[in-house]
Formats: C-alpha cells, sequence, structure tokens
C-alpha cells in the first residue's frame, strides 16, 4: 500500500494544519539549531587538533626518550633524546611511506633581556626548514591562519645561521619593547647599548635595534649566554605563552644548552586515519632498533592536555544542549502525535475494522510525521544555510579563555555534521511517534470505533 | 447425503458467546450465552432496544471484539483462537463493515475511500484493484462523484460510498450497525433497497443491527435480542 500510504499521509498533514506547522516549526528550528552547534563545534575541533598537531609542533606522533614527558625538565640530559636515538629515528621515519613530515624539537627555559629588563622565556628549537614546510601545510593555512600568519617578519628559515634569528612571541615583543624585527633595519645596523636604563630615552634606545640575550642554565651545569636578533613575530596561540614563547633554530637552542639532544621527535602523517596502526609500526620499529623511547598519539592527553580538556569540556556542554534541544523535538512531536491520534481514534477503528493490522496503523503515523520531519529539515536546512553565512559575515570575535588574540566565531556544518543531525532528527520522529501512537494501535476496536462515545 | 436437499452452510455460527465490560465501576453483561447461525445468503437484521447488546453482538461476529467465554466460528475457523494478525486479514478478505457514521476518511475521494481496504490485500493487483472500486461504486449508483470528498456529499450518498467500501473486497458477509441512523426515512429505505438488491444480486450474506421498525418487515430473517439474550 506503499503509493496510497504516501498520497494519504500527505493529505492528513493538511487535516491540522495549524498544529503541523507548530510541529514542524519546532523540528524545523531543532534541525538548525543542531546544525549550528554542529557547524560551531566542528570548527573549534579542527582549529584545536591542527593547532595541536602543527601549531605547537606536537605532530600526529611524538618520541620521548623513556620517561622523557615527565623527567625531562628535572633532568634534561638524562631523559632527552641523543644524537644516536635522533639518528636511528629519522632513519626510521625516512623510511615511512605515510610520514610527511618529521623533525626533532628541543624546548627549553631561561632568561631573555633587552640589555635593560629579563623575563623568563619558553623557548622551542626547530629546524628552519621543517617549521617552513610545517607553516606552507594546507590544514594550517585551512584552520589556523593567524598562528600560521607571522605578526612582523619572516621566518627563520629565511637568515643565516650567523643572524642568530629569533622569533618572540607578540606578547614577549611588547614587555621587551622590540617592536620592530630585525629586517626593520639596515643591514649595517649595530646593536645599540644602552648605558643608563633609567633614562627618559631609554625605550626608544632599546626599540632602535632588534638584538636580544639569552641566558639559560646549560645542560653541563654552567650559566651560558647568547645574543640573538629577534626577526619574527608570531603569535601562540595561548594567552599564557604569548608573553613568554621564542622560537629559535634547532642548534642555536643546542647551543645555548650546550647540547646535541632534542627533547622529542614529532612525525606528521599524510593520513592519519589509522594512527594507531601508525603507532604500533613506529613502536615496533624502536623496539627493533633497540630505543628506549615512549611514543604517544597527539590525542594523548600528556602531550594535548589543552586539545583533550577543551574538546572534552566542549563536548559535555554541548551533550546537555543538544539533549535540551531534543527533548524539545520530542515533546513537540509526541504532543502532535499524541493529539492527532486520540482526534483519529475513531478513523484508526474504522481502518483496524477493514483489516489494518497494528503495524500498518504505526506505519500511517510514522509515514505522516516521516512527511513532516522531512519538509521540517529542507526548512531547517534551509534557515541554518543563510543563518550561518549571515553569522559568518559579521565577522563576530570573541575571546575564549587563554586563546590569545581571540577567535573568529565561525559556523560552519560540515557534510557529515549535516547527515548526523538529519539521522538524528528523522530517529527521534520515528521513535517517538512510535510511542504515541503504540498504546492506541493496542486499543480494542470496538472501543476504538466508538471515538468521542466513550 | 440425500443428494436431492441443498445444504444450508453457516456463515458464523456463535455457541455460549459472553460478554461483559467495564463501564466506569461497574461491569456490564452485554451478551449472556448466545447461540446463533447465520447462513450464507442471509439478509437478517438484529433487533432490539439500546444497550440491548446488538452492537456487541456484531462486533464478536465481526471479530473486532473477543468474546469472554464461546466459540465464535466464521466459515469453519475458530476465531477467537486467531491472532490479531490473522483476525486482520480475515476481516480484510471476508468481511464488510458498515457504520452509522460513515467513518470515511475526509481526505480521500470517493473512491480512493472504496479504494482503501484493497490496498493492504496482497492477493489483488493495481488493475483489479481498480476494476474492483469501480464495479463497487457503479453499484451504489455514485459513478458521477468518484471524484468528490466525503463533505461534498450528503448523508445518503456518504453511506453509499460506506456500502461501497464494504463490498469493495467482495466479502463473504457485510455488518452493518445501524446503517440507517443517521439518515431521514426517505434516504433510509433507500439505503435498505440498496443493500437489498446487493444482497440478491452479489450473493452477499448481509447482517445489520437496527431499531428501525419500519425497516424491520424487509429483511428475510430478524434476530430480536434483549437484555444480551436471544429472544425467539
Amino acid at each position: 500500500m506503499k503509493a496510497g500510504q504516501w498520497s494519504m499521509a500527505w493529505r492528513n498533514l493538511a487535516r491540522n494544519r495549524r498544529r503541523n506547522i507548530a510541529t514542524g516549526v519546532a523540528i524545523g528550528l531543532g534541525f538548525a539549531a543542531f546544525l549550528a552547534i554542529g557547524g560551531y563545534i566542528s570548527q573549534v575541533e579542527n582549529r584545536l587538533r591542527v593547532y595541536t598537531i602543527f601549531g605547537t609542533r606536537v605532530g600526529h606522533v611524538t618520541i620521548y626518550k623513556q620517561d622523557g614527558l615527565e623527567r625531562f625538565s628535572t633532568k634534561p640530559k638524562q631523559y632527552s633524546l641523543d644524537e644516536h636515538d635522533l639518528a636511528v629515528i629519522r632513519e626510521m621515519a625516512s623510511g615511512m611511506p605515510n610520514v610527511e613530515l618529521h623533525g626533532p624539537q628541543l624546548v627549553g627555559m631561561g632568561l631573555i633581556g633587552n640589555g635593560c629588563r629579563s623575563v623568563p622565556f619558553l623557548a622551542s628549537g626547530i629546524e628552519p626548514d621543517l617549521d617552513r614546510k610545517l607553516r606552507a601545510h594546507p590544514e594550517m593555512k585551512a584552520w589556523v591562519p593567524d598562528i600560521r600568519d607571522f605578526s612582523k617578519g619572516r621566518g627563520l628559515w629565511e637568515y643565516p645561521e650567523s643572524v642568530g634569528g629569533i622569533g618572540l612571541a607578540t606578547g614577549l615583543a611588547k614587555i621587551l619593547g622590540k617592536t620592530k624585527v630585525y629586517d626593520d633595519f639596515s643591514a649595517d645596523h649595530k646593536a645599540v647599548v644602552v648605558a643608563d636604563c633609567l633614562a627618559a630615552d631609554a625605550k626608544q634606545k632599546i626599540a632602535s635595534d632588534s638584538n636580544v640575550q639569552l641566558v639559560a642554565g646549560s645542560w653541563s651545569g654552567m650559566m651560558a649566554a647568547l645574543d640573538g636578533e629577534a626577526v619574527v613575530n608570531f603569535n601562540s596561540g595561548m594567552t599564557e605563552t604569548n608573553s613568554s614563547a621564542i622560537m629559535m633554530p634547532l642548534k642555536l637552542l643546542q647551543k645555548l644548552y650546550d647540547t646535541d639532544h632534542a627533547t622529542y621527535y614529532s612525525l606528521w602523517l599524510k593520513d592519519p586515519s589509522h594512527l594507531d596502526r601508525e603507532l604500533a609500526a613506529v613502536k615496533s620499529k624502536l623496539k627493533d632498533a633497540g630505543l628506549s623511547v615512549d611514543v604517544y598519539p597527539w590525542t594523548d592527553e600528556a602531550v594535548a592536555p589543552f586539545y583533550t580538556g577543551t574538546i572534552q569540556f566542549l563536548g559535555v556542554m554541548t551533550s546537555f544542549i543538544k539533549i535540551v534541544l531534543a527533548s524539545v523535538i520530542i515533546f513537540s512531536i509526541f504532543n502532535s502525535a499524541t493529539m492527532t491520534v486520540i482526534e483519529r481514534s475513531q478513523e484508526i477503528g474504522m481502518m483496524r475494522s477493514m483489516g489494518f493490522t497494528r503495524r500498518h496503523v504505526r506505519q500511517l503515523f510514522v509515514v505522516e510525521m516521516l512527511l513532516l520531519t522531512l519538509l521540517s529539515v529542507l526548512g531547517g536546512g534551509v534557515v541554518s544555510f543563510f543563518g550561518n553565512i549571515a553569522v559568518n559575515m559579521l565577522k563576530i570575535h570573541f575571546n575564549p579563555p587563554g586563546v590569545a588574540a581571540g577567535l573568529l566565531l565561525k559556523i560552519d556544518p560540515t557534510l557529515s555534521t549535516v547527515a548526523a543531525a538529519t539521522v538524528v532528527i528523522f530517529v527521534l520522529a520515528v521513535l517517538t511517534t512510535l510511542l504515541a501512537v503504540r498504546t492506541i494501535a493496542k486499543q480494542n476496536i470496538a472501543i476504538l470505533l466508538m471515538g468521542s462515545q466513550r | 447425503m440425500d443428494k436431492g436437499l441443498k445444504t444450508i452452510e453457516p456463515i458464523v455460527q456463535l455457541k455460549g458467546v459472553q460478554k461483559s465490560y467495564r463501564l466506569g465501576q461497574t461491569m456490564v453483561t452485554a451478551l449472556r450465552g448466545i447461540d446463533l447461525k447465520i447462513n450464507k445468503g442471509e439478509f437478517t437484521a438484529v433487533v432490539g432496544a439500546s444497550g440491548s447488546g446488538k452492537s456487541t453482538l456484531l462486533n464478536m461476529i465481526g471479530c473486532i471484539d473477543q468474546p469472554d467465554s464461546g466459540s465464535i466460528q466464521f466459515d469453519s475457523v475458530e476465531v477467537t483462537k486467531l491472532a490479531d494478525d490473522d483476525l486482520s486479514r480475515l476481516r480484510n478478505r471476508k468481511i464488510g463493515f458498515i457504520f452509522q457514521s460513515f467513518n470515511l476518511i475526509p481526505v480521500l475521494s470517493v473512491e480512493e475511500n472504496v479504494e482503501l481496504p484493497l490496498l493492504i490485500n496482497s492477493d489483488i493487483n493495481p488493475a483489479q484493484r481498480a476494476e474492483r472500486v469501480a464495479n463497487a461504486i457503479a453499484d451504489v449508483g455514485l459513478e458521477s462523484l468518484k471524484r468528490n470528498l466525503p463533505d461534498q456529499l450528503s448523508g445518503g450518498q456518504r453511506q453509499r460510498v460506506a456500502i461501497a467500501r464494504a463490498l469493495a473486497g467482495s466479502p463473504d458477509l457485510v455488518l452493518a450497525d445501524e446503517p440507517t441512523a443517521n439518515l431521514d426515512s426517505t434516504n433510509s429505505h433507500k439505503i435498505i433497497d440498496l443493500m437489498l438488491e446487493l444482497n440478491a444480486r452479489r450473493k452477499v450474506t448481509f447482517l445489520f443491527s437496527t431499531h428501525d421498525e419500519a425497516l424491520m418487515g424487509r429483511v428475510s430473517r430478524l434476530v430480536h435480542i434483549q437484555d444480551g439474550v436471544m429472544k425467539l
């Protein structure tokens, strides 16, 4: 009875137009809200994912010396990857077809000064060419252009080693008064010595070159210092690091700490969809090579606490909103379906007496609700489409806690979000209608035929 | 068996059928041990006062309600033991219903209402279905109104549609619960005339309830019921 069933369902929808429009609006707006939430979460998730993997250079896979993640900060020499480790890992990574980029990184702390003022720094040492490749990666272009692009200056790879190029986070550059970068000065420009830091023109003098001084305790137990030139300013992405982060060529940072070791080695995969498999392969190869290392996926809370924490928080928050939305939709459908079946109980009795089974009756109401849901989803989809365009055009900036320079509110539901929301809405519609019709379908036919008489 | 005698086969046979139902706080006994046999081709009226059990009896025979005790055989099949889906199938294939308030679906046209019970009959293909619908509408003389919606018809015309719908499935038995109660006397007689004509022409068994004394003289058999008990 399929053709007749759809035709009858379509015409039945017109029987109580006002109620069905109200239910349809609830479903449609619910669908649009699901898309908006999904579109927002999808944007945030993608941004955080790319920021973690490419922005903080964790990579898809991170290799530490065994226990290095916990103990490197107290015993860096013992819990870092030595030259041999690095050579073995590099050879392994070069031989893995799914590894797109790879390289070692060194992190460390110390003091950075402008001749008058010294503040703590958190340094990240990376091979300049790897930094260039990471910044050129399409994922960074797509999801974190504000992290990828420099606020001022050019990348570390543009300068010879002799320059001692260093990147300063925008907040740190401001604190140090180094508001101009190396390229802002002529080639023959010399570093300015500020004799009197309390003098009225001290700030101008500090700002008249790009020279900074780094001081740190070397791994051999000595105090070490070196001069560098602030060649670039960048956004670290996080408020808490934007006033202390510096990046510099790996070799320069190794020179500061008097080491040839690295804190960790990262691998960026071409296709990260089988991360577990790649992780197992890396572990197996390094174990076979006799290396004592710990291998982490980027999703591990230990290496990506910001990503995992934020996603968990967002997950809980949006789940709550989704439950509220689903409840509104469920109650709207249940209310509408219940009123409809009560009104049409005599008609149901007539149909049952003519041989319609309980399944037929359930089917009839489900088909009606499917049609209403389809119309509502189409309407909600249109509302969502234009609503999202409007929101995105407004370019609303907001400042979530901990995110330097704020974020742009962007709602862009992916195809999978649309598909998931559609499936959820249709499943809710079918289940709720079945629930509403269940009792009446089981009702005694003679009683149904009496309709309002009893 | 004597070949010279024509055997009269019962279409429905009730033995000791009892039915009670709850009405508010009290239990009402609607049928008290009914024994009844309806033969094929009969045109029978069940008569009795309001509340005598006429409708309950028709509901039992039409397999839309189950007795508390007793036996109901439809075409020699014990229906009290059938599952709900089997009962639905039996109603769809063998029984036609005509209701006092017509019970037409307002959003469907005359021919769509008539077609409704055939839509769930998988033994009939679309061509047969269209033919049966056309014949049923022709039988009740509504060819010119077949595309009309129920609210564009008079009461008498609506009941004709209900009769066409009941007949479209070529049932063995048509049950009509007070089919003329919502009609004036002229239309009531027209409806009974139509049912009589179809009974004669299609050889369909008709069983209907009424308390209209004017109609009682026009039936071949009268079954009296009072307080849930058959009266001779």
